[in-house]
């Protein structure tokens, strides 16, 4: 049965959060509405084609996110989205998003950082971030397949001396040696695409202590 | 800096600067009503063309552009009227290197280009030219990538 | 109608360093008034595709000084022309044009100031924070005879970057010049720098 459209208030902030092409649709409720059982339905649009399409997972939902990626799978596309709230028989007028374009907007996710130690110095291995994929079985896309100039910024803190350095690399092996003993190194490792500004995802820090001193080990002045 | 490899033509340009120029602007730009419509499609992106036609295709579309539509813009915003001036200026330099190719015969404008160019001029033309101007500005974030990909 | 009543400024020119651009004229005195003053400007494209128009600058329109920023007005490596013109209450002068169009690759580039430290055998600059259009050419070697220079493209200042794990016992120099890529040139480079790490015995 269709609704009243503008009866209600619309969803507010209509925006994509993105990351590594994982585009979901988030909104904020409608002003004024609280403790109003409201639901909402999706529809996106590919720019250039012809008509709105209806995401069928997101029809009268009362989440305030919709996972569309699926849909905006096609990076090089861009993309609008809208949705609209509904309770009862009235339903608001569409709340849309502006033009989302995937490529230049997406955030760019941490890589994985395996980080190992021999005792005297540090190896980190860096594994790039993979582009969201509908299915696990499906083979997986690197984002430097995506972006050629994908680079990493490598952030090393040596908890003794308290002195943070870092490091711009492309290649994702690095290796940091004849460091301090019995010292705690702490590293974070942000990727990023030269370019348009882009949101950036720290990795999660990890840190590995060096050895205690040994019977012939450089003494550091 | 960017090298931008069109064929036999090889320029570089500061893409990442304009990029960042047209970021700016991009949000404070009047709404492109028409979505149904795309001037620059992915049909026929730059960097399918064959390398030699490259280098005549960019030079035709930024002359569009140079042309009808940073010269046809209007607002009231001095500010956006500087980021304009300056994407303007920027397309200009770029537009003059593509021009020495073309001086040195590096430049061809082969049968490929010249109909992808006449395609993308008949979408710019299915509109008003208000509206044109206002959704070739809209697609610039398209193009500069285009462009971007041409390494 | 007041036009020319007031004296046009005189002596416009600008000084650029560093991609810092300021265009100074010599003031307009009219005794115990304030003047204000207007600037704009013309790049490339303005002059050959709609030469009527001129934009106002981002900062000085209006302004008192009789200097303006133009940093953030020159955005290209273009040619600018840059106009300048008095006002004092409805009292405006006819507008004074720079002699030559500016071009930012004129900028005079100055070596980078830098910070040369070590964190037990690691070497680590940091450089000055010259803004997004620098990047720097940092070259680094060991001193001893016949030693490789190395070298090592750095994008912004204002980091601690790691530049190499030293030896013991070697003195480790490192000297710097900046890059712009908008202007395509590059500064001298800075003086050199050296560090030592001293140490007894290598591991085993």
């Amino acid at each position: 049965v269709p609704c009243v459209s503008g009866g209600l208030p619309k969803p507010t902030n209509i925006t994509f959060l993105s990351i590594n092409m994982k585009n979901i649709l988030q909104w904020n409720p409608p002003q004024g509405l609280q403790g109003v059982e409201v639901t909402y339905s999706v529809q996106y649009f590919i720019y250039g084609q012809k008509k709105w399409l209806n995401k069928s997972e997101c029809r009268n939902i009362s989440r305030t996110y919709c996972d569309l990626s699926a849909e905006t799978s096609d990076y090089e596309r861009q993309y609008y989205a809208k949705a609209k709230a509904i309770w009862g028989t009235n339903c608001s007028k569409w709340a849309e998003t502006g033009r989302f374009y995937p490529f230049l907007e997406t955030q760019i996710g941490p890589p994985e950082v395996a980080l190992t130690t021999d005792g005297k110095s540090i190896s980190i291995v860096l594994t790039a971030p993979k582009k969201w994929k509908k299915n696990p079985e499906e083979s997986s896309i690197s984002l430097e397949q995506i972006y050629s100039n994908l680079k990493y910024n490598v952030s090393v803190h040596n908890t003794k001396s308290n002195r943070t350095w870092s490091q711009c690399v492309t290649n994702r092996t690095l290796v940091f040696s004849w460091l301090e003993p019995d010292t705690l190194y702490c590293v974070l490792v942000e990727s990023f695409v030269p370019g348009p500004p882009r949101l950036a995802q720290p990795s999660e820090k990890q840190c590995v202590s060096t050895l205690k001193d040994q019977a012939s080990t450089l003494k550091v002045k | 800096l960017k090298t931008l490899h069109l064929g036999s033509c090889m320029i570089t340009s500061s893409l990442q600067a304009i990029q960042s120029g047209f970021s700016e602007i991009q949000d404070r730009q009047p709404k492109d009503e028409i979505i149904d419509l795309r001037i620059l499609r992915k049909t026929q992106p730059l960097q399918d063309t064959k390398p030699a036609g490259q280098c005549c295709l960019l030079h035709h579309v930024l002359r569009l552009y140079l042309d009808r539509v940073f010269k046809n813009y209007q607002t009231p915003d001095h500010r956006i009227l500087q980021k304009i001036s300056g994407l303007a200026n920027s397309f200009l330099t770029i537009k003059k290197d593509l021009w020495l190719c073309h001086v040195h015969m590096a430049c061809p404008c082969g049968e490929e280009a010249m109909e992808k160019y006449s395609q993308l001029m008949s979408h710019f033309k299915e509109l008003q030219p208000p509206a044109a101007v206002v959704k070739a500005l809209g697609e610039l974030d398209i193009l500069l990538s285009w462009m971007e990909e041409m390494d | 109608d007041g036009v020319a009543a007031l004296p046009a400024p005189q002596n416009l020119s600008v000084q650029s360093t560093n991609m810092k651009h300021v265009l100074t004229w010599s003031p307009v005195v009219v005794p115990e008034e304030i003047i204000h003053y207007s600037v704009e400007y013309q790049g490339e494209y303005e002059s050959l595709y709609m030469s009527h128009i001129w934009i106002p600058s981002s900062w000085c329109s209006p302004t008192q000084g009789p200097e303006c920023d133009i940093t953030d007005d020159i955005t290209a490596t273009v040619p600018y022309s840059l106009r300048v013109r008095a006002t004092l209450d409805s009292l405006t002068s006819a507008w004074s044009t720079l002699k030559h169009p500016f071009n930012r690759n004129s900028t005079v580039l100055t070596p980078p100031g830098m910070e040369i430290t070590k964190d037990g055998f690691h070497l680590i600059i940091k450089l000055e924070d010259l803004g997004p259009q620098f990047e720097f050419f940092v070259a680094y070697w060991k001193r001893e005879p016949g030693a490789k220079e190395h070298v090592k493209m750095v994008r912004r200042g204002g980091i601690p970057v790691h530049l190499e794990t030293m030896e013991p016992g070697a003195a480790h120099c490192v000297k710097v010049r900046t890059f712009v890529k908008a202007i395509r040139r590059h500064s001298a480079f800075s003086q050199t720098e050296c560090v030592k790490v001293q140490g007894e015995t290598l591991p085993l």
